[in-house]
């Protein structure tokens, strides 16, 4: 059985919507898209700002309910990764509570420290990470802290969505290294939410390009990125930069 | 080859919770007349401190503690601030990376060009809005009048860094200081910007220094580049030198990542 079975969402917003704003036109955020995808697999969904890559997560996700469509999941252990853990972690908690939390909702209370310092050990955070608070760790730490949360009440699904985009790019490798790792280690499913192309090729299984709001392109990660079917894919994959000179 | 700017054991020090840090450490390249210089490191390595610099755009708590900064053989760090801001816009003229906040939301783009020609010169308004619609078609902005009445709001940030590109060019700079112009683009959008800024820079034969975190916008566009990490030139050279067969071993660490994420 398929991890997500979603066929043809849609959620258009009403722009221009304001005292001022005579004009109420629609942007039509994702429009008509039927996504796939299969256990343990990681899929990637790239495309260009305003594409509706992030809409089309939280659909899947259950935060933002689509206008029309329907999503089967196969799962409800759910979890999620975003771009910015400056804004993910919540400031006032220490590392304990925010990787506890989880947990405690779920009544998972016995054995709780253990469990939070072997995730801890997992992620690769140093061992006296519980008693701070974000702002103390770098961006790629506060980034270990939010795969540990997410990790820790062991979901089937995890929506990633941009996890690597304000990293340097040494960190970013580190990144995404980790999540690979466990993403085979426990067979988790991936939905792989990315802008950055050379990041998706890294990490994805199966990858779907969008375009306002639409998924224009869908196929295995290799032949997405040396046989291109579709003009925007094939525009999207000469506009990478080769580092290697010749 | 004749040098346009020289940066001489350039560093800069910023306040931190345990005394001073050299946010730039003692830094030396030069550019020549023609080329395209680029400086590439990770966040914090002082990319953008070293071009603040040489535009005397460092201020409090920042203190720049030595070095020279000579540019048609005068040095800036000695040059009052009149003079730096006579050179600012006329001789050296500067693209950030986020027009957004580049552009002032309250004047028109075209209000801007303008006001940027008639800093520096004496010219009729009429003269000086021919001379910014002209800028304007250079940079090949969809519809020129359009853009000119638009306010930045208005426009797409492929058309806003278009615009700032025009505003950079007006008075035929000798330098160009180019910092993250493409980083806040989508990629489509990132090449077209690249290729407009490759035919001018080869067209005016243009000096230009490119800072950028993407080894693959700096591998595009520079000749020579320099590999900054924490406030050092750790390793610099022609371009097919630092990036084919680096030698310092951050700089291999650096390009190692950059390589296993294409």
């Amino acid at each position: 059985m398929s991890m997500v079975n979603a066929s043809d969402i849609k959620k258009y917003y009403r722009a221009n919507q304001g005292v001022f704003k005579a004009d109420s036109g629609v942007v039509k955020a994702v429009d008509g898209v039927c996504l796939k995808i299969e256990k343990g697999c990681v899929f990637g969904l790239v495309g260009e700002s305003g594409s509706g890559k992030t809409t089309l997560g939280k659909i899947i996700l259950g935060v933002v309910k689509p206008d029309s469509g329907d999503v089967k999941l196969g799962t409800d252990k759910i979890q999620a990764i975003f771009q910015d853990p400056y804004n993910s972690l919540d400031p006032k908690m220490k590392v304990f509570d925010i990787l506890a939390e989880g947990l405690i909702i779920k009544g998972e209370c016995d054995g709780l420290r253990k469990r939070l310092d072997d995730m801890i050990d997992l992620v690769k955070l140093p061992a006296n990470s519980l008693g701070r608070y974000p702002h103390q760790f770098s961006g790629g730490e506060r980034q270990r802290v939010a795969i540990a949360r997410a990790l820790l009440t062991e979901p089937e699904l995890v929506v990633c969505d941009e996890p690597v985009s304000s990293l340097d790019v040494t960190v970013q490798l580190d990144i995404l290294k980790l999540l690979k790792d466990v993403q085979r280690r426990f067979g988790i499913t991936y939905l792989f939410i990315s802008h950055d192309l050379r990041v998706v090729r890294y990490m994805c299984d199966r990858v779907a390009v969008m375009k306002d709001g639409r998924i224009v392109e869908e196929a295995e990660t290799e032949e997405i990125y040396t046989a291109p079917e579709v003009d925007y894919t094939k525009k999207l994959i000469s506009s990478i930069l080769k580092v290697y000179q010749t | 080859m004749e040098k346009i700017l020289s940066v001489e054991g350039l560093s800069v020090n910023f306040p931190g919770q345990n005394g001073p840090i050299n946010v730039v450490d003692d830094i030396s390249f030069d550019i020549h007349k023609g080329e395209t210089f680029g400086l590439v490191g990770e966040s914090g390595s002082g990319k953008t401190i070293t071009a603040l610099s040489v535009l005397g755009l460092i201020s409090a708590p920042g203190i720049i503690t030595g070095g020279k900064i000579l540019f048609d053989g005068k040095d800036l760090l000695k040059s009052g601030s009149e003079y730096l801001r006579s050179l600012r816009g006329r001789k050296i003229a500067t693209v950030f990376q986020d027009p957004s906040s580049a552009l002032d939301p309250v004047f028109t783009v075209g209000y801007q060009i303008v006001e940027c020609i008639m800093a520096h010169e004496r010219l009729s308004k009429t003269k000086a809005k021919d001379m910014a619609m002209d800028f304007l078609k250079k940079v090949r902005v969809g519809d020129p009048e359009r853009v000119y009445r638009d306010y930045p709001h208005q426009l797409s940030g492929g058309t806003k860094q278009r615009a700032m590109i025009a505003m950079a060019l007006v008075n035929s700079p000798e330098l160009l200081i180019l910092d993250e112009p493409t980083t806040a683009l989508d990629v489509t959008v990132q090449s077209e910007v690249l290729d407009l800024l490759e035919g001018i820079i080869i067209r005016n034969k243009m000096s230009v220094l490119f800072i950028s975190h993407d080894f693959g916008v700096i591998a595009r566009m520079c000749a020579r580049i320099g590999v900054m990490c924490q406030g050092r030139i750790v390793e610099a050279g022609s371009k097919y030198a630092v990036l084919n067969d680096p030698k310092d071993p951050y700089t291999i660490s650096l390009i190692e990542s950059v390589r296993a994420l294409s």
